[in-house]
């Protein structure tokens, strides 16, 4: 059985007049220790499926199991405690907590997970020695470079030990050399058996990964099973 | 994860709010305000109770207490060039009557005021010297420290026995016991045989300090000795008034008689008194008197409070709702990192009442120099008691969670796919 199954989702937002359907019909699986991208020109729903793969977002129609549980029918509590304990969300704009230090942001997930103070400090300092920032554990995002943060967040997204990792344009806004050091990061995970979704324009990086997923008006093109 | 990490919530609370100090400051200002005027009014309410119920207890609350008093509009008849003669007050037939015919009555006691000085050797003192009987230390609820009362033995021997209080102990006897000892009354010795316990909390109250001053001897004696008339030479002309008692105190039998037994005595004095040469006084009524002005006081503090916690609240929920809208995308990345509605709430409430609290405890200080600032036109100490203390904690913390909900709801239902969408 394969990590992620998704089954003719649709994803439809209903405004005022008219309805915008931004996923019509997507199946797609992926295996345990995939590394995929995902590609597509803008507006053809790469977003809306990473919310939903990430459970911050319902399918309108359609099923999706994540590691055997159907999450499509998931109260929004038992959906928060999906997105603390399976996924690991890295974003295109970095999205630490500005007030927080790199420790602190790293400690988030863990402390809604309810883990003890002691513990929470051990297991974010070592999750951000994995991503080589040790020596600004204590500094707040705005004293850090672009690629620090990015290494931040995803010590932060790692923290929790989650079966899948998101990535919505992580190089984004990051210089192609810095982006490259990024990169080098999701290959490393990706060695050491981690499953890795990476929504990217840039067909370079996207050809890092094990497949590459086509998606266009919503739909899949290419690269599915 | 609630409540094992409450102190951390806290301290994050504080910390985020630490971020604008300007604009929690001045958001906390109105809980400041009205924390301050219910501590104030808290504070000036228990003074003035607390001054009312030592002056009622020094009265007795079961008692009716009628003195005697020159009338004010007294036509002094001239008997002889240069002296006044007045005769006025409660007499002894005031109080037969009332013994025999007053009904729920426990105790009467009767007091008449020699009007002597007093002397230790050479020292002088001029304080009241009470003819009175045993049952006044009972009425007074007055017990001696030292040694005795006066008993019905010392009554019936007119025994030259005195029993002082604190205040003549610490003027005449400073340094020696005065147990034994003897004191000299106008021209008459009376041996000490027993001293008051000490009364009213520092003499604060003007009334508990006279009555901290006087000395006790037995009535028969003081009638006895000095008989009813008192002489005063004043320059120019003797002035002669003859006075039978100085006063009569009436126990009832419960506080529920009080009323109808004031009633009873005010009309046998009022039959057998032609001028207004004696006042009665029913310490209840100053209770109830008392209560009655609490009750206006706290309507009108209360109000002012109400209103200023009322504007701090909204302004708190002003503040916490832009607070909210500022942090969305801090909300939204919570969420995505696994925090519950409920946990979006908490942070958001914490927060608030942190903000409320901290005015609450800003608003105490000026609170209790506001009321020691009435103190000096009010003539009564103000007292900021502990449960004052703790309700300012509670209204403020209240003020925090009503004014919070609303915002901390907001935060909470926000949609958290927006996490996605930031750019
Ligand atoms: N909250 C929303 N309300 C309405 N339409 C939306 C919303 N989010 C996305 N869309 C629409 O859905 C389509 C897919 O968007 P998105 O998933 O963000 O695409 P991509 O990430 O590939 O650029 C677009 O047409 C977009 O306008
Ligand atoms: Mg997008």
């Amino acid at each position: 059985m394969a990590l992620v199954e998704l089954r003719d989702i649709d994803k439809t937002y209903q405004m005022k007049d008219v309805a915008v359907k931004a996923l019509a019909g997507v199946s797609l699986d992926f295996a345990r220790g995939e590394f995929v991208s995902i590609m597509g020109p803008s507006g053809s729903g790469k977003s809306t499926l990473l919310a939903i793969l990430g459970c911050l977002d319902r399918p309108t129609s359609g099923h999706y199991t994540l590691n055997g549980q159907d999450v499509s029918l998931a109260s929004d509590d038992s959906l928060s405690d999906i997105r603390n304990r399976e996924i690991g969300f890295i974003f295109q704009s970095f999205d630490l907590i500005e007030q927080l230090s790199v420790l602190e942001n790293t400690e988030v997930p863990l402390f809604y997970r309810g883990i003890s103070r002691g513990q929470r400090r051990r297991k974010a300092l070592e999750a951000i020695d994995r991503v080589g920032l040790s020596d600004r554990a204590a500094h707040l995002p705005r004293e850090l470079s672009g690629g620090q943060c990015q290494r931040a967040a995803i010590a932060r997204a790692l923290v929790n030990d989650p079966v899948i990792l998101l990535a919505d344009e992580p190089t984004g806004n990051l210089d192609s050399k810095t982006g490259g050091e990024i990169m080098e990061v999701f290959k490393q995970l990706h060695r050491s058996g981690r499953t890795i979704l990476l929504v990217t324009h840039d067909r370079d990086l996207a050809e890092q990964g094990d497949r590459i997923v086509q998606l266009m008006d919503g739909a899949v093109v290419d690269g599915g099973n | 994860m609630l409540g094992s990490n409450a102190a951390e919530m806290v301290y994050l609370g504080a910390r985020d709010l630490s971020r604008y100090k300007l604009r929690s400051g001045l958001t906390m200002l109105g809980i400041v305000f009205g924390v301050g005027a219910v501590i104030s009014m808290l504070a000036i309410g228990e003074g003035s109770k607390r001054k009312a119920l030592s002056q009622i207890e020094m009265l007795g609350i079961r008692n009716i207490v009628t003195w005697s008093r020159k009338p004010p509009q007294e036509q002094q008849a001239s008997t002889k060039e240069g002296t006044y003669v007045s005769e006025y007050g409660l007499t002894f037939k005031d109080l037969k009557l009332i013994r025999e015919t007053v009904p729920k009555v426990t105790r009467v006691v009767a007091g008449r005021d020699v009007r002597q000085d007093v002397f230790v050797g050479r020292k002088l003192m001029t304080t009241r010297v009470l003819g009175t009987e045993p049952a006044y230390a009972e009425v007074m609820n007055f017990k001696p420290a030292r040694g005795r009362f006066l008993v019905s033995r010392d009554i019936e021997d007119r025994a030259k026995v005195a029993v002082i209080t604190q205040g003549v102990r610490r003027e005449l006897f400073p340094l020696e016991d005065p147990m034994g000892k003897c004191l000299r009354i106008g021209s008459e010795l009376f041996e000490i045989v027993g001293v008051m316990e000490p009364r009213g909390e520092g003499g604060k109250s003007a009334s508990a300090a006279d009555l901290d001053r006087d000395i006790y001897i037995p009535f028969t004696t003081a009638l006895a000795a000095y008989g009813t008339l008192s002489i005063r030479m004043e320059t120019g002309y003797r002035e002669v008034s003859r006075l039978e008692l100085d006063e009569v105190i009436v126990q009832a039998e419960d506080k529920e008689s009080v009323t109808e037994v004031a009633k009873v005595i005010e009309a046998i004095l009022k039959k057998n008194h032609e001028k207004q040469d004696y006042v009665e006084k029913v310490p209840l009524d100053l209770l109830l008197q008392a209560k009655q002005h609490e009750r206006i006081w706290n309507v009108v503090m209360g109000s002012i409070a109400g209103v200023s916690l009322l504007v701090g609240g909204i302004g708190i929920m002003n503040i916490m709702l832009a607070s909210v809208t500022e942090r969305t995308h801090e909300i939204n990345i919570r969420r995505a990192l696994g925090a519950k509605r409920r946990d979006i709430i908490v942070q958001f409430l914490v927060e608030t009442v942190v903000l409320s609290l901290f005015g609450g405890i800003t608003g105490i200080a000026p609170g209790a120099l506001g009321a020691k600032t009435v103190t000096g036109y009010a003539g009564y100490d103000t007292v900021v008691t502990a449960f004052s203390v703790v309700l300012a904690f509670g209204i403020s913390a209240a003020v925090g969670i009503i004014f919070g909900i609303y915002p901390a709801w907001k935060a909470a239902y926000m949609d958290p796919v927006e996490a996605l969408r930031h750019e």
